[in-house]
């Protein structure tokens, strides 16, 4: 062996201290976790993407509609969907999408009127056409359209009713009340039920026992009769507006205890913990506790409560309008347009009068999924999968 | 013999347990039942006792964290001024309330989650509106290192740290205001058997520099006798013994002192260990027996033990050495004596 030979020698170039500031952890906060953790739930994203789209729709119905939903068409009664196309019935492929024209006879054996496709008349569509006018918000008058036919003639996607009005345009029309009716009733059921559970969760005693019976009660009411009764009271001489408003005390009267419930069993649970013990030793009084800990502590779930209870209000007023106690015509919501599909005929001959359904089940599985996603972020222990 | 800092005289603390539909109170849980003792300035008081024994809603009383049945509680304040403390009002209870602090047995359940370190440490500092914003990050910033973390702690949330930083997080809160006396509520008991000795010898530590007096708070008589000037056994919502720590470890005088002495685990699995078992389990502190507590577990126990109840009493010729046991001065508590013997 070659004794001659140096050792093999580590030579490092650079000294390996280690400056503490640099490698500082980068910290989050519990809200931050739970946006990413909710980032994750692949559902409740496609969710929240669905509903922020439909209340795009519900805010700008005006420019989403292809025609005034109230404007009627005599020679176009209960007309079937007519959905665009590229291939004409010759197989030629047109880039641009089109529609063909109906046209309409009296079958001579049952006296209906029958339509069919009009092979002569194809109209093209195109984007930001002008068309009927409209307003957005109650304020902004305009008459462009997303989309529409190109040379103005009537376009029925989703087909027409029995005055022969767009129930496309009706559909998207019904969206602005259908879903901020939900939005106002939980709005107000939240400081319903943020007040009363609240004061029963911090008070305690007789007032917390008194409430609670009272919430088990209110619970135990069968909804669609207690609604019904409620909405009997609604003067049939109020407007539109007033009926709308009306009704969502009437949806809300029943969905605080929910939100009551999470927020007093929180209120309870949070009091025993170990950082409010702290804060009340170091001088801190009920409202530092409630502002600073409590509060900031059990929002996240109600705010879970809150996306769970829209979806239920959505459904009161759909079935409410549907029976014809809730809204009436000539207002346009998901409940009234489907007033129209009460009937085997409509369903067996006129199936597309059910489509405002469609769009409740949409809506309300996204709020479910929002809702479910936000459950599992917010508390990570408890996710609900199975 | 220095001054007494806190005196507790004849505290209760009776939970009524509620039934029924009116929820009248059916009886009453005595969870602490007739306590008196005293800390004195500097020292350090550890409590013992089994889960149960009252241990904790003593020291919720002391802070008044909740009201005691009966009973006084008094402090001695800077100026050496005797304040009763369950008579103060509101603003007087929240101006004492900066010298005497707690920290918690559960590190998780203590800081709240969604503030950052910064946020907790500083809140008591805001609830008493000292300094602005830049005063109290520099205050916390000292804090942090005077308990073992850096200074750029404080910008992260409590979920980014271990057990034991958590601890020294909740004993910086403790500390923010300067306080006199820290109840330390069973501070290490849910974190590992290394961390543990950190955070014991920091809390000596702080002791040393602050001169803080402590109430220290366990269920396990070797993490009290190692920090402990004076230990106090509970049993059942009664104080059994009190005696400086080394006395208590040497020559126990109550039965229970024995049996909780017996049950310390010696870390040597070769070595074979007489235990004294205690037979039974605690008695319902809703219908504690008659007599001694402790007679219906008690090898010693007499006819005497049975029906009267024992006083806690100084013993004679042993200064500042409280003993309840009818048979105090007779019996020499063999289990022990023996064990001490072996080495």
């Amino acid at each position: 062996m070659n004794t001659d030979q140096s050792l093999p020698t580590t030579q490092t170039k650079h000294s390996l201290t280690i400056d503490w500031e640099d490698v500082k952890p980068k910290s989050s906060s519990q809200g931050q976790l739970m946006f990413r953790r909710f980032r994750k739930h692949k559902l409740a994203v496609a969710g929240l993407v669905v509903l922020c789209l439909f209340y795009a729709v519900a805010v700008f119905n005006g420019f989403v509609a292809t025609s005034d939903p109230a404007k009627r068409n005599s020679s176009y009664v209960y007309a079937p969907p007519t959905l665009p196309r590229f291939i004409d019935h010759e197989g030629n492929f047109h880039f641009r999408p089109f529609v063909y024209g109906l046209k309409s006879r009296i079958d001579p054996d049952t006296w209906e009127r029958v339509y069919e496709i009009d092979h002569e008349k194809r109209h093209s569509l195109s984007l930001f056409v002008r068309g009927d006018k409209y307003r957005i918000l109650g304020v902004f008058e305009s008459d462009l359209h997303l989309f529409g036919t190109a040379d103005g003639a009537p376009l029925f996607l989703l087909g027409t009713d029995s005055l022969g009005r767009d129930m496309y345009s009706r559909i998207v029309a019904g969206t602005s009340i259908s879903l901020t009716i939900g939005l106002i009733g939980v709005f107000l059921s939240l400081v319903l039920g943020l007040l009363i559970g609240g004061l029963s969760g911090l008070v305690g005693g007789t007032t917390d026992l008194v409430i609670q019976r009272i919430i088990e009660i209110l619970a135990s009411i069968p909804q669609i009769p207690f609604w019904m009764a409620l909405s009997a009271t609604v003067p049939a001489s109020w407007s539109p507006v007033q009926t709308y408003f009306a009704i969502t005390i009437v949806l809300s009267l029943l969905s605080w205890t929910r939100v009551a419930r999470v927020v007093r069993g929180k209120f309870l649970a949070l009091r025993e913990a170990d950082f409010v013990m702290a804060a009340y030793a170091m001088g801190a009084g009920n409202w530092w506790v409630i502002i600073r800990h409590l509060i900031p502590n059990f929002l996240s779930y109600v705010l879970v409560t809150v996306t769970l209870t829209i979806p239920g209000m959505i459904l009161g007023e759909t079935s409410l309008s549907f029976l014809g106690i809730g809204l009436k015509p000539p207002a346009i919501s998901w409940g009234i347009l489907l007033q129209q599909a009460q009937n085997m005929r409509t369903i067996a001959l006129r199936p597309w009068l059910l489509l405002p359904g469609v769009f409740v089940v949409i809506a309300v599985l996204a709020f479910n999924f929002v809702g479910d996603g936000l459950r599992d972020a917010a508390d990570p222990y408890t996710s609900n999968r199975f | 013999m220095t001054s007494k800092l806190l005196e507790i005289c004849g505290l209760k603390k009776y939970f009524p347990i509620r039934r029924g539909l009116l929820r009248r109170p059916a009886g009453y849980i005595r969870a602490v039942d007739d306590v008196s003792f005293f800390v004195r300035q500097g020292e350090t008081l550890g409590v013992v006792g089994e889960s149960g024994c009252g241990k904790t809603t003593m020291a919720r009383c002391v802070l008044r964290l909740i009201e005691p049945t009966e009973g006084s509680i008094s402090y001695w304040n800077r100026a050496g001024e005797q304040i009763i403390l369950n008579r103060l009002n509101r603003q007087e209870l929240k101006e004492t309330r900066r010298d005497i602090q707690i920290v918690f047995q559960d590190p998780f359940s203590s800081l709240d989650p969604r503030m950052s370190v910064f946020d907790i440490i500083s809140e008591p500092l805001r609830l008493h509106r000292i300094g602005d914003h830049r005063a109290q990050a520099e205050r916390v910033a000292e804090l942090l290192e005077l308990v073992g973390l850096k200074a750029y702690h404080m910008d992260l949330y409590p979920h980014e740290f271990s057990g034991g930083q958590r601890q020294r997080i909740g004993i910086a809160r403790a500390l923010a205001l300067n306080p006199r006396l820290v109840v330390c509520d069973e501070p290490v008991s849910a974190l590992d058997v290394s961390v543990q000795a950190q955070v014991i010898n920091l809390l000596r530590d702080l002791q040393e520099q602050m001169g803080l007096t402590y109430m220290f708070i366990a269920h396990d008589l070797s993490v009290v006798e190692h920090i402990s000037d004076r230990v106090m056994v509970m049993y059942l919502g009664k104080v059994v013994e009190i005696a400086s720590s080394e006395a208590l470890y040497l020559t126990p005088k109550h039965p229970y002192t024995e049996a909780l002495l017996m049950a310390v685990p010696i870390p040597d699995p070769r070595r074979k260990v007489k235990r004294l078992p205690l037979e039974g389990a605690v008695p319902d502190p809703s219908n504690p027996p008659g007599g001694c507590s402790f007679h219906t577990r008690c090898p010693y126990s007499t006819k005497v033990c049975r029906t009267s109840e024992p006083v806690l009493m100084e013993l004679e010729g042993e200064p500042d050495r409280f003993v309840a046991c009818h048979h105090a001065s007779e019996i020499t508590l063999t289990g022990w004596a023996e064990r001490l013997s072996r080495g």
